[in-house]
């Protein structure tokens, strides 16, 4: 459970801690969009400088980051290398058939990795500096013009704040049915793999039920303090734009800028 | 007399409607405003049955029940909850929010209300009951006592003129739940709150106005409670009923009648 980075909050109280969630998520969006205006050596070197730059300024060690990307390396080498053997032109080291792996597959590669690493990077750096719940407000605040279309935000956006709240609780649940069947002398992680699978079997059920009787519990306790679905409702959290704020989305129009200018026109590989 | 604060007229209640089974069966009892009433009874009696009728979680099958003179129905439940505030016995499963701050707001964010009154009510309610240093705290890694104080915070920054507490004090030590008693019993007398209370406590019950001695679901006894612990010599009374019964035993000649602590202890200092 402790191997997931992405979506954890690390306390602290750097820059990016400071910065108003909603500056955050758009920045990282528009980071996302970014990454497509990069075409040669030079601007995917600016953006690995702003990746690492922001990496640094969160506090976060390195090591979490490598970590984060870990999951999903398997995915992002499979692509590299769909990448690498499927595009020609260049020079071609080596041809068999349809597979060949030439200077602009390898170059191609290397941007692909890139991207991917960046997107992780970024958004982990979002994740580790934001907490969930000011993450859940800036989504709801973001999505508000879609109430128009009857979306129902306010419920959404609530229904996300309470899934964030249990997840902990979940674990410390699993932990205690664990403990419980291990009291009961059942030992975990030996026998072959079906032997390990099947032991899983009975944890599932009381993680079930005790789960059904939290939200049922849950929902009793949200009606008897009032809450209506489809009412307006006030907000006690609130969230504070400031002068950073405007100049953190005033970053990524000149991050954007930077790489138009040095971008290759046409698509030529230097 | 004015109508009374609460009024149960002849309540029937099943769960499982194929049996015939009642769990309340032809209930009734009214509650003064500003008065205590204790509910006692064995486990099963319908304790906590009565708890979720009185703030409409669940509907009688038959009966009415009116609170402050307003019948209590699927239409007239919503507005009647800012009236009545239930607090319930599993402090685990009744917060919503992610810090303690935000959770007592939870209550008044459904009732629309303003951000600055908000913010005062929950500090005021945090201070009432102990929790102001741990406004900012994630409410289910606080200690069972502590959950118990948040959930009864939550409730009181709503400001109801009745409160149903189903076994609310059980996971505070016997010192702050003293502290609690004392502080309910002023805010009573202040601001004429009608209190139920369910418990096991016998202590507790002893300081109620009135005492419902609940069996199978209706109502066995309503009276002072020094008159119930006189007859019901089933009841685990408490601690001075239990000192007088055992001197008694002995063949002191101690007063034949319930005394409260001060009376025995002029008794015991003669």
């Amino acid at each position: 459970m402790n191997k997931l980075i992405l979506g954890r909050y690390f306390p602290g109280d750097s820059l990016l801690h400071c910065i108003d969630p909603r500056a955050k998520l758009i920045a990282g969006i528009s980071f996302i969009f970014i990454l497509f205006i990069a075409n040669n050596w030079l601007t995917y070197l600016v953006l690995w400088l702003f990746t690492f730059t922001m990496m640094k300024i969160s506090g976060v060690s390195l090591r979490i980051y490598i970590r984060g990307v870990r999951p999903l390396i398997w995915l992002i080498l499979f692509t590299v290398l769909l990448q690498v053997m499927f595009t020609a032109g260049g020079e071609i080291y080596i041809d068999w058939g349809p597979i060949t792996i030439s200077s602009f597959g390898l170059i191609n590669g290397v941007y692909i990795f890139s991207r991917f690493a960046m997107i992780i990077f970024v958004s982990t750096v979002i994740t580790l500096t934001t907490k969930p719940i000011d993450l859940t407000d800036a989504i709801n605040y973001l999505l508000q013009p879609l109430k128009r279309l009857k979306l129902p935000v306010d419920e959404i956006s609530l229904m996300l704040s309470v899934a964030l709240r249990f997840i902990p609780i979940i674990l410390d649940e699993t932990q205690k049915v664990l403990d419980a069947q291990r009291a009961r002398g059942i030992v975990f992680g030996e026998g072959s793999l079906l032997q390990q699978m099947k032991k899983i079997v009975p944890m599932f059920v009381p993680l079930f039920v005790s789960s059904l009787v939290r939200a049922e519990d849950m929902a009793n306790a949200m009606e008897v303090r009032g809450y209506q679905s489809n009412q307006p409702r006030s907000s006690f959290r609130r969230l504070h734009w400031r002068k950073g704020d405007t100049f953190t989305l005033f970053a990524m129009v000149l991050l954007s800028v930077i790489l138009i200018v040095l971008r290759t026109e046409g698509h030529h590989f230097h | 007399m004015s109508t009374p604060c609460v009024n149960v007229e002849n309540v029937f209640f099943h769960y499982n409607l194929q049996k015939q089974e009642e769990t309340i069966a032809d209930l009734s009892f009214t509650a003064e405003r500003g008065e205590w009433l204790a509910v006692v009874g064995h486990n099963g009696s319908g304790k906590s049955t009565l708890a979720s009728l009185l703030v409409g979680l669940r509907a009688p099958s038959s009966g009415s029940i009116y609170i402050n003179g307003i019948e209590l129905t699927e239409e007239s439940k919503w507005e009647l909850r800012s009236h009545i505030g239930l607090v319930f016995q599993n402090p685990e499963n009744q917060f919503i929010g992610t810090t303690v701050k935000d959770d007592v707001a939870f209550a008044l964010e459904n009732q629309n209300m303003p951000y600055h009154e908000m913010k005062q009510r929950v500090n005021r309610a945090l201070e009432m009951v102990g929790m102001s240093r741990y406004a900012d705290h994630d409410p289910s890694r606080l200690s069972g006592g502590q959950k118990q104080r948040v959930a009864i915070a939550g409730l009181l920054a709503l400001q109801p003129a009745i409160i149903v507490l189903d076994e609310a004090m059980v996971m505070l030590d016997p010192k702050s739940r003293q502290e609690f008693m004392h502080f309910l019993h002023d805010l009573r007398k202040q601001q004429q709150l009608t209190i139920i209370s369910i418990t096991h406590d016998m202590n507790e019950a002893e300081a109620a106005d009135r005492m419902l001695v609940l069996q199978k679901g209706s109502v066995k006894e309503i009276d002072r409670p020094a008159q119930i612990f006189q007859r019901e010599d089933w009841l685990d009374v408490p601690f001075i009923e239990a000192l007088r019964r055992k001197l008694k035993e002995r063949g002191s000649a101690v007063p034949d009648q319930y005394m409260t602590e001060q009376e025995m202890m002029r008794w015991l200092c003669r």
